[in-house]
Formats: C-alpha cells, structure tokens, sequence
C-alpha cells in the first residue's frame, strides 16, 4: 500500500468533500451548519499537515510519484500550502446561504483538491485534471445564489469562456504530445532543450500559452474579468482573483525553461497587463470592477518576476538571493492576503445590486473595524509601505532586473503610479466623504470581522518581516 | 488516396478544432457554445488517440517507451469525462437561466441586470 | 517530415472551413415555401407543433444519466486489465465505485429523482418567478 501514501492529501480532501455533500441535506439546522464549517476546516487542515508530512524525506529535486502524475518538489508543495490556507480563510470568512451550506463548503473543498493538483501536477494530463476540478468548482461556486440573475449570468459566461481556453489549452497539449511522444513535463523538458524544435511544437506551445493567457485574464486575453467578478460572491471572486490564478502559475513553473527561446510573447502580455489594467481601473466607479481591472494589472507585475526565470544570475544588482520564481511566491502569497481580504469586505458591505465607490461613503463610520481593514487591504495593493505587498513589487521588479530587463519593470512602476489614483479613491470614499441619505448595509458577524481583523494584522506583520515569506519556502 | 494514415487523423482534428472555433465566435446561443467547446475539446482527443495509435517510434526517443503510447489514450479518457462534468454543469446553469428569464443567448442574459 | 506537412494541411483546412462558411453566409439566403417548411419531405404529415416543451425533471434525470454513463468510461478499461492489476487494483476501482456511488446518493438524498415531487416543484417556481 506504498504507494498511496503521496496521493493521501488528495485523497484525504476528496473524500472529505464527497462526505460533507452528502451530509449537508440531512438536516437545515444552524447547529449543523457550524459542525460542517469546522469540519470542512480540520479537513484542511489535515490535508496540509499529510502534504508537508509526505514531502519529507525525499531528496531528489523533482521527484515524482502517483506514477507519474505529481511531483513533491520543494516550491510546488508549498505553492499548495499556501493555496489550502486561502481555501480555510474563504471557509471561515464567507457568509453562507442557508439551505446550501454542504454544496457550499464541499464545492471549496473540490476547489482545493483541483488547486493541490494543479500545483503539484508533473504531467500534461495531471495539469488538465487539476485545471477541470478547480474550474468546474468555480463554475458552481460562481453561480451559487441560483436565484440572483447576475450570479447565473456570471457563471455561464466564466464556464464559456474557460471552456474555450481549455480548449486551447487541451489542443496545445495535443500537439506537443505529438512532437516529443510523451506527457511527462520533465522529460519533455529534458527533450526539448536536446534539440531544435520544429514548427509543429511551436504552435503547441503557441496554444498552450493562449489557454494560460486566458485563464490567467492577461491583457490580450482579460475581456471575461470585470463581469465575472462583479457577479460573484464576494469571497469567490478572492479566490478567482488569487488561488486559482496562482495555482496556474504554480504548474507552469517547469515550463520555465522556453522563455529564453520562444515564451518572450509573455514579455508583451506582462507589459501590456500592467499598463491595460492600470488605465482601464481609472475610469470605473463599481468597486468590485476597480479591483478586478487592478487583478489585471497585478497579474502584469506576476509575470514580469516569472520572466525572470527560476536562476539565480550571475551578475544581480539587487537582493541577489532572490529568483524570480521565489519572487513570484512571495507576491502570490503577499496577493492572496490582500485581495481575499479586500473582496470579502466588499461582499459584507454589497447590498442588492452592483456596488460604487458611492455606496462606500459613511461606511467608515458605520463599521469602522470593516472598513480599517479594507483600508489596509487596499494600501497594500497599491503597493505601498510598509504592507506587504510594498515588498512583493520590489523583489518580482529586481529579479527582473537581475535578470537583464530594463523596460518591463519601468512599466511596471509607472503603472503601479498611475494606480495608486484608483485605490486612494477607495479610501477617500471611505473615510473622507459624508455619508449619503441611505445608510449603507454592512452584515458581517462577529467571525468574520475577527478573520478580516487577523488578515489585516498578517498583510501588515508580513510587510514588516518580509523574511518571513522566504524562510516558511525554505522550511520544505 | 492510400491507406488512412495519422496525417488523415490531424487533419480530422484541425478541422474539428477549427469549426469548434467558429462556433464560438459567431454564436450567442448558450447550448450551442457549449457543443462548440465540446468539438475543440475531442478535436484534441482525436489528436491524442491517433498520436498514441501510430507513433509506434516517437519522433524522439523517450525514456520510458511502452508507456509512452498509452499515455495518450489515458488522457482521452480524462477528457471525456471531465467535458461531461462541464457539461452537467452548464446544462444545469443554463436550466436555471432558461427557467428565469425564459432566454440562453448569452448576450439577453448579459443586458439583464438584476 | 511531418511538420511542413501538417502546418499546409492546417492552413488548408482554416482557408477551406473559411471558404465554406463564407460561401453559405453569402450565397444562402433563407427560400421559404410550404412544402420546405415540412419536416419531412415524404412520409407522415406532422400533427402539432414541433416545439414540445419537455418537462423540466426530464432535463435533470438526463444530465444526472450522463453523468453517470460516461463515468463508467473508466471501468470498460479497467475491465481489459483486471486480472494483471489483482487486488490493488480492486482497491482503486471500489475507490472509484464510492466517488461515483456517493454522487448517486446525493441527488437522492436531495430528491433529484422523485420525479412527482421534481415537477410540482419547479412548476411552483417558474409560476412565482412569472408572476
């Protein structure tokens, strides 16, 4: 029975999630409720503890197991951590429909399983399965209040628009499987820098990258962004926004190695991200829009890290130590923790229809712990000192100056520049602006003001001890 | 013409892809995209399973051979299911959509604020 | 020897559906008549409208029924190695059996297949919805 011991997170997740659906319609009672929430949380929780506790002990640096199908490599099984973590303070922050809450918490427990799998995968097929576990529950997760029109809408049109990308993305797949006879990504790796590639793989390749830039929402690629964020649920769109994207970057991490020859196309997605997603924010007043169109933008500064490869250089200027996938880390973690945050508030203060910078006013005074909170959420995407994501800009733009480029993090800084206008609007419309005749609703129980409060504290402890990020890394 | 051979295979497969492609570009209707995603996708299969059926040498050398030929009919077999996932799915988003708004072209459902 | 090959035979295959889609939006424009309308061009005269509205719980047990038909894709190929895989395999497939089998008991337990039920149900909420 070896070798079930590495898919044990996996299976430990999976079937935790099968039993909470199937509890959930048992009984409709509040006591019930609350016993799926924390056991939806230990599940987690055990989850995390069986993937570092599997990891231990191997020594290869990429190893493989599940016959193939996932790696216990370092960096991916701590990408998964982090990507559990989000899933447990969704399960604690999100507010729950009644009659619902099994479909609810299994769906994020489904969720989480796809997102382990995707990060781990080390195979073309694993990374597909993982994709479609992780997209089919967001489907749901997306179009959850099935009685809100704008909740189907949003959900139909995610579920077309990943679907087409999937699409792509399985045709790319296809076609290198066609080229190299093998789906395995190491060995594709080690094949494709043996010989020149012929145009057949290029387009593969080619494909592949269009399925990523999509799922990704970079800015060729980001129509589907502000509609589908707006409709969801306030902590789902958090974790579209975060996790899942991250757990995509997370798998194409081993494909690293074609930037240097034909991947330099990400160089215009990242430019183009950063400079789209900026200008296109400064128009909106939904709020919800604001902070998708900035998912772009943030997104640009991702890929400007994940250009610069996961070498050290030899002649790095700044904070040599790093890689530009250690930076990439740290950044999605520095994300995660702001804009989970940042949604989940929004969600709390949302009422009925699409919430403006107008709605904001007179919240600061109405629940002033919220919108505290938010406000350190916001400064921290903005990527200002001393929250934490001051930091994550500065190390993904210095490796990338490490790594010889000088245009891409110009840009990146001048569009973190002009964003800053939009997110100090939020703030102004927070603090500084009196409230309207209508008072606006804020419905957040005491849980869940003590989670956004313990996040708030972490974006901020995690900006004064950015140290802390790279050693948790090192611990696998 | 000569026997059918893996070249008769991609074509059938581009050509799949291809028409999927169109599909979803030039339709508004919901049901009628989702078959569009259903062709792109078993474009690929089509792909997969000829290229494990006929690559008896792959065009580089691999270093586990056997597996190799299999590995794409495994992965068809992946696809299949998790597009019928995605298809329940969606059947049953669009159910819901149908049965509130009594439209699926995906451009109604879009002006529809609610 | 591949590759050029199938880069022209993709280009064709692009230009050719191009060409052909083209050619219908350009050259077929609709030609309606009374016969052409008929669904059949010989054989029975249809009675009644073609658009049958089915009844929603039809939809449901069908998307469950795929569901269900295409998970057991994975069984036909665990058939063919049976013997070789011995009781480990066994395991794997009972582990799969449980996923599929405990997706069957949740639309039970969620009366998806109390037909009866399913109808007045949702009868009951598009009437409320409409009015």
């Amino acid at each position: 029975m070896g070798h079930y011991q590495p898919l044990l997170p996996d299976l430990i997740l999976a079937m935790g999630a099968t039993f909470i659906l199937l509890l959930g319609p048992l009984r409709d009672s509040q006591n019930l409720r609350d016993f799926l929430r924390w056991i939806s949380l230990g599940l987690v929780a055990a989850t995390a503890a069986t993937l570092v506790w599997v990891n231990h002990g191997m020594a290869t640096p990429y190893p493989l197991v599940g016959e193939g199908w996932l790696t216990t490599a370092p960096l991916h099984t701590a990408f998964a951590v982090v990507f559990l973590a989000t899933i447990a303070w969704t399960i604690l922050a999100s507010t729950v429909p009644d009659e619902d809450a099994g479909e609810w918490y299994s769906m994020l427990l489904f969720l989480g399983t796809g997102m382990i799998i995707l990060a781990r995968a080390a195979n073309l097929a694993a990374v597909f399965l993982g994709l479609e576990v992780l997209s089919i529950s967001l489907y749901i997760l997306i179009a959850f209040r099935y009685s809100k029109r704008s909740s189907l809408r949003g959900g139909i049109m995610y579920l077309l628009l990943a679907g087409f990308a999937s699409g792509f993305l399985l045709f790319g797949m296809a076609l290198i499987y066609a080229v190299f006879g093998t789906l395995q990504i190491a060995e594709i790796r080690t094949l494709a820098l043996a010989t020149d590639m012929g145009p057949m793989a290029k387009v593969g390749f080619g494909l592949l990258l269009v399925g990523v830039g999509f799922k990704l929402a970079a800015v060729p690629f980001h129509m589907w962004t502000p509609e589908v964020y707006e409709s969801s649920p306030g902590t789902v769109t958090g974790l579209i926004a975060s996790s899942s994207k991250g757990a995509m970057l997370a798998a194409f991490i081993p494909f690293l190695f074609l930037l240097e020859t034909h991947w330099s196309i990400i160089w215009l997605f990242a430019a183009l991200s950063m400079v789209g997603g900026n200008l296109l924010g400064l128009r909106e007043i939904r709020v919800k829009r604001i902070l998708a169109y900035s998912s772009i933008a943030h997104i640009g500064y991702v890929l400007t890290g994940y250009l610069a490869g996961d070498t050290l250089s030899a002649n790095a200027a700044f904070l040599p130590s790093i890689t530009g996938v250690n930076a990439v880390f740290f950044y999605v973690v520095a994300y995660a923790a702001s804009i989970l945050g940042a949604f989940a508030a929004l969600g709390y203060i949302q009422g009925e229809r699409d919430l403006t910078l107008r709605d904001l006013r007179g919240v600061g005074r109405r629940n002033p712990v919220l919108a505290f909170c938010l406000l350190i959420f916001v400064w921290s995407l903005a990527g200002l000192p001393p929250a934490v994501g001051f930091f994550g800009k500065i190390y993904l733009f210095s490796a990338a100056i490490n790594a010889g480029y000088f245009w891409l993090p110009l840009i990146g800084l001048l569009g973190s520049a002009i964003g800053i206008y939009y997110y100090l609007r939020i703030i102004v419309h927070l603090f500084m602006m009196p409230a309207d005749a209508s008072d606006p609703k804020v419905h957040a129980s005491t849980l869940q003001e003590w989670v956004m409060l313990g996040s708030a504290v972490a974006v901020i402890a995690l900006g004064l001890f950015p140290e802390t990020i790279f050693s948790f890394l090192r611990a696998f | 013409m000569g026997p059918i051979g893996l070249q008769h295979y991609l074509v059938l497969g581009a050509i799949l892809f291809v028409l999927g492609v169109i599909g979803i570009v030039s339709r508004k209707n919901a049901v009628g995209i989702l078959i569009s995603i259903e062709l792109m996708l078993n474009a690929a299969n089509i792909n997969l399973i000829a290229f494990s059926r006929y690559s008896n040498k792959p065009i580089f050398p691999t270093t586990m051979p056997e597996a190799a030929y299999m590995d794409g009919q495994v992965f068809a077999i992946f696809v299949i299911i998790l597009a019928a996932c995605e298809a329940a799915v969606a059947l049953a988003i669009i159910l819901n959509l149908f049965n509130m708004f009594g439209t699926i072209e995906v451009d109604d459902a879009d002006t529809m604020r609610g | 020897m591949l590759n050029i090959d199938f880069i022209v035979y993709a280009l064709l295959v692009t230009a050719n559906a191009g060409v052909i889609i083209g050619l219908s939006y350009l050259l077929g424009w609709p030609r309606r008549s009374r016969v052409k309308n008929e669904p059949y061009e010989s054989g029975i005269a249809p009675t009644g409208p073609a658009h049958v509205r089915t009844s929603i719980p039809y939809y449901l047990v069908g998307i469950a029924f795929i569901l269900f038909d295409v998970e057991v894709l994975f069984l036909y190929t665990y058939g063919i190695v049976m013997y070789r895989l011995e009781w480990d395999g066994f395991f794997k497939a009972m582990l799969f059996l449980f996923f599929v089998f405990s997706g069957l008991v949740y639309i039970w337990l969620r009366g998806g297949l109390m037909w009866r039920h399913l109808s007045s149900k949702v009868s009951a909420k598009a009437s409320s919805s409409q009015s």
